[in-house]
C-alpha cells in the first residue's frame, strides 16, 4: 500500500504549480517534463501520478485551490 | 545570459544572438528587452506587413518558476492597425514551455516562400512546413500541432483574419488567450507563419534557491490567506459583472447600456445555467481567470469555446451588436477566437457600421445590398466577410483607417478611436480614472491596462495611496498627484501607473487587480533578483520600468508619434445618453472637466515623466539620465 495524495480533478484548474514543484523537488529544477504528477484540462479537469510517485506531498503543498490533499492512501 | 534565437524566414536561417546578463539589469527581461530588440530589428517607417517587420516574442524574466502569476509571453511588432510599435501580453503556458525549452527571447523576421510553423524545443528552434495547416482555424491548428508534438506544447496560432491580412486580426495562445490587438494576426499571415510550438524538456532553476524561497514564500503565503480567493474562483470571471456591466455602452459610444436590464439578460445567473462550463488558469495562476463556455441549447447546443474577461464579451456581442442570448454571443465568440479576430475591435467596428447605416450615412449600396440590422444574422454574417475580407467586411477589416479612406466626411466625424484603435473604457460613465486616461495615451493605441486598475470606479484616496505606496511610488510624487484643485491628479498618477506595469510585463507577472495586488515593489525586485541571479534593488528595478516605457515611447516617437496623438476621443466633451439623466465627463470625485482640464492633466502626465510638455515626448536630459541616448 502506497500513500499517494487524494484529488479532487473538479477543483483542478491547470495551473500547473503541483507538476512546478514535484519537479523542483525530485530534480532541483522547474521542469513538468520530469513531474511524476501530470495535470490536464481539455477533455475535463485531470490529475495522474506516475508509477514512481514517492508519495512525498510537495504536489499538495503547492496546490492553492484544494483539488490535492495529502491525506489520501491507495493500493 | 538572456538566451535569444533570431529566425530569418527569408532566407530560412535560425541565429544565436545571446546578451550578457547587463542587458537584463537595464531592461529587466521580457517586455523591456523585447523593445531593446525592436529598437535594432524593426526599421523605422517600415510597412507593418512587409517582410522587413519583425515580430519578437519574449517570456517574462521570472516565468516558469513556480512565481504566482508569472505566466507571460510578450510580443512585440509593428501593428497594421495604428502603425505604432507595441506590446502584446498572452498568458497560459506558452512563455513557461519558452523557459524549459531554454530561450528567452525569439525574434522572426523576414517571410517564407509558403507557410511554416516555428518549432521551440531544447536550445533550438526549427522551421517546419504548415502547408496543410493553412486555411484551418485556430483550434484546429492548436489540436494538430499538439497531437504531433506533445499534449504538453503550448500553440500561439493565427486564423483566416490573420491570414487574410485583417487589421482587426490577432494570434490566440492554448486556444484561450488572445495577444496583439491592432493585427498581430495579420503581421503573422505576412510571413506566411502559421503558428509558433513551444515545447522545453530542460526545465529552469532560481539562480539563488534560498533567495527564491525567500522571496517567493510570502506572497504565495499572503495569497493563501486571502480568504475571499476561493470564492472568486468558484464564481469566476462574473465576480465583475457589476463593474463590468455598469460600463455596457452602445451605438458607437452615444448610449449607456442600463445595468438592470444587461443582469436581466446576461447577469450571473443566467450566465451559470446558459454558459458556464469551467475555468482554466494560466501557469502559475491563483486566480483562475479563463472561462471555459458550453452551449446548453439551441442550434448551437454543445458548442464549446473559451474567453477571458467575458463580461467584456457580452458587451461586445450581446450589447453593442445585439446579438441575443448567451447561445449568440458565444457563437461570436467561438467565431472570433477561431478565427484569430479581435472580438473588442471587431464588435466596435461593426456597431460603428450599424449605427452609420441607421443614419442613412452607409447605405445598402456600400453594404453591397445587406441590409444591417443589430440582430444575430447580421453580425454574424459581417463577421464572415471581415475575416474572408469580402465586401464591406474589407473596409471594416482595415478599422477606422479603413473606413475613413473610404467613406471619408461624416465616417471620419463620428469615428471614435485612439491612434486608430479602439478603446474599452468611457470615462463619462466611470469617471476619468487611470485606466480611461491610460487609452488615451498609451503609444501603442487605446489600450487600458497600462493605467493599473485600483483606481477604477471611484476609489477612495487612501486606496489609491496605498496602490501607489505598494508599487513603487516614490514619496516625492505624492504632494504632485494628491494636490488642488483636482484632489488626485490623474495624469500624473498614470504615468507611475505606467511604469509598474511596465516592470510588470519584464518580469511577465500578471497585471490583472486581482492578483496584482499580492506583489510590492520590494517583492518584485527579491524575486527577479533571486530567479535571474542579477542583483537588483527596488529604486533600480523602478528605474528600469521607467526606461522600459520611455523606450516603448521613443520607437513610437521615431515613427512621428507625438502629443498631437494623445487625442481625448471626441465624443467625451458631449454627453452620454442615459435612462434618466445625462452623463458628463467628470474627474474620478465626480467634478466635472471641460478641454481645459484635460490638455492640464496631459500636461502634468508629461511632465510626471520627465518629458517635453508641449511636445509630449522625452527630452534628450531625459533620455540621458535613462541610458537611452543611443534612442533620441
Amino acid at each position: 500500500m502506497k500513500k499517494v495524495p487524494e484529488v479532487n480533478a473538479a477543483k483542478c484548474t491547470y495551473c500547473q504549480d503541483c507538476q512546478l514543484a514535484c519537479s523542483y523537488y525530485l530534480t532541483g529544477r522547474f521542469n513538468p517534463a520530469q513531474a511524476r504528477i501530470r495535470v490536464g484540462w481539455e477533455d475535463g479537469a485531470t490529475i495522474a501520478f506516475s508509477e514512481d510517485c514517492t508519495a512525498c506531498g510537495e504536489c499538495a503543498r503547492a496546490c492553492l485551490y484544494g483539488a490535492i490533499r495529502e491525506e489520501g492512501s491507495r493500493s | 545570459m538572456i538566451r535569444i534565437k533570431e529566425v530569418d524566414l527569408t532566407s530560412t536561417t535560425v541565429l544565436s544572438r545571446d546578451r550578457e546578463d547587463k542587458s537584463l539589469k537595464k531592461y529587466l527581461g521580457g517586455a523591456g528587452i523585447n523593445l531593446r530588440l525592436a529598437r535594432d530589428l524593426i526599421p523605422q517607417g517600415v510597412d507593418p506587413l512587409a517582410p522587413e517587420n519583425a515580430v519578437i516574442l519574449g517570456a517574462g524574466s521570472v516565468v516558469g518558476a513556480s512565481v504566482p502569476g508569472a505566466n507571460k509571453v510578450l510580443v512585440t511588432t509593428k501593428y497594421p492597425m495604428t502603425g505604432t510599435i507595441g506590446t502584446g501580453v498572452a498568458g497560459m503556458a506558452f512563455a513557461g514551455q519558452m523557459k524549459w525549452a531554454g530561450l528567452d527571447h525569439l525574434a522572426v523576421k523576414g517571410r517564407s516562400p509558403k507557410p511554416v510553423y516555428l518549432l521551440i524545443t531544447d536550445d533550438r528552434v526549427a522551421i517546419c512546413d504548415a502547408s496543410s495547416l493553412w486555411g484551418r482555424d485556430v483550434y484546429e491548428t492548436t489540436d494538430f500541432l499538439r497531437k504531433k508534438h506533445s499534449p504538453q506544447a503550448s500553440v500561439l496560432a493565427i486564423g483566416a483574419a490573420g491570414e487574410n491580412l485583417v487589421s482587426l486580426s490577432l494570434a490566440m495562445v492554448d486556444k484561450v488567450s488572445s495577444i496583439g490587438k491592432g493585427g498581430l494576426g495579420a503581421v503573422l499571415g505576412s510571413k506566411n507563419l502559421k503558428a509558433v510550438v513551444a515545447l522545453g524538456t530542460g526545465g529552469t532553476r532560481p539562480a539563488d534557491p534560498q533567495g527564491y524561497e525567500a522571496a517567493v514564500g510570502p506572497v504565495r503565503e499572503r495569497i493563501r490567506n486571502f480568504s475571499p480567493r476561493l470564492q472568486w474562483v468558484e464564481e469566476g470571471i462574473m465576480r465583475k459583472w457589476e463593474y463590468r456591466a455598469a460600463g455596457f455602452i452602445h451605438k458607437n459610444w452615444t448610449r449607456s447600456f442600463p445595468l438592470a436590464e444587461a443582469t436581466e439578460l446576461y447577469g450571473p445567473e443566467v450566465y451559470h445555467h446558459q454558459a458556464k462550463k469551467g475555468r482554466v488558469a494560466c501557469l502559475s495562476c491563483p486566480i483562475a481567470e479563463k472561462e471555459i463556455l458550453q452551449v446548453r441549447e439551441g442550434p448551437f447546443a454543445g458548442m464549446v469555446t473559451y474567453a477571458g474577461n467575458f463580461p467584456g464579451r457580452v458587451g461586445n456581442w450581446g450589447i453593442r451588436c445585439g446579438v441575443g442570448g448567451y447561445d449568440r454571443v458565444v457563437k461570436c465568440q467561438d467565431l472570433a477566437n477561431r478565427s484569430g479576430l479581435c472580438a473588442h475591435s471587431a464588435s466596435a467596428l461593426i456597431d460603428f457600421a450599424l449605427e452609420l447605416y441607421e443614419q442613412n450615412i452607409l447605405t445598402n449600396q456600400d453594404t453591397g445590398g445587406l441590409e444591417l440590422k443589430r440582430d444575430f444574422a447580421t453580425v454574424h454574417r459581417l463577421l464572415e466577410m471581415i475575416i474572408a475580407r469580402e465586401g464591406l467586411g474589407e473596409v471594416l477589416g482595415d478599422g477606422y483607417q479603413g473606413l475613413i479612406r473610404r467613406f471619408g466626411g461624416k465616417v471620419e466625424e463620428q469615428a471614435q478611436h485612439m491612434k486608430f484603435m479602439d478603446f474599452q473604457k468611457d470615462a463619462r460613465k466611470t469617471g476619468l480614472d487611470s485606466t480611461e486616461f491610460a487609452q488615451v495615451v498609451n503609444p501603442r493605441g487605446g489600450r487600458h491596462q497600462s493605467g493599473g486598475s485600483v483606481s477604477a470606479h471611484r476609489q477612495p484616496l487612501e486606496v489609491l495611496k496605498e496602490y501607489a505606496a505598494r508599487t513603487g511610488v516614490p514619496a516625492s510624487a505624492f504632494p504632485r498627484i494628491f494636490a488642488p484643485p483636482y484632489g488626485f491628479h490623474v495624469g500624473r498618477f498614470t504615468a507611475h501607473c505606467e511604469v509598474w506595469y511596465s516592470l510588470m510585463n519584464c518580469l511577465g507577472i500578471c497585471t490583472e487587480a486581482q492578483l496584482n495586488q499580492f506583489y510590492t515593489l520590494a517583492d518584485c525586485a527579491r524575486i527577479f533578483s533571486a530567479v535571474t541571479g542579477v542583483p537588483l534593488a527596488p529604486e533600480e528595478m523602478q528605474s528600469a520600468g521607467e526606461r522600459v516605457w520611455t523606450l516603448l515611447k521613443m520607437l513610437n516617437v521615431r515613427e512621428g508619434f507625438s502629443r498631437k496623438d494623445d487625442r481625448f476621443p471626441e465624443c467625451w466633451l458631449d454627453p452620454l445618453g442615459n435612462e434618466s439623466e445625462a452623463l458628463f465627463l467628470t474627474d474620478n470625485r465626480g467634478n466635472q472637466l471641460g478641454e481645459e482640464d484635460l490638455r492640464t492633466l496631459l500636461d502634468g502626465y508629461y511632465e510626471e515623466h520627465g518629458w517635453d510638455v508641449p511636445q509630449g515626448i522625452p527630452t534628450l536630459e531625459r533620455l540621458a539620465e535613462l541610458g537611452l541616448r543611443y534612442v533620441s
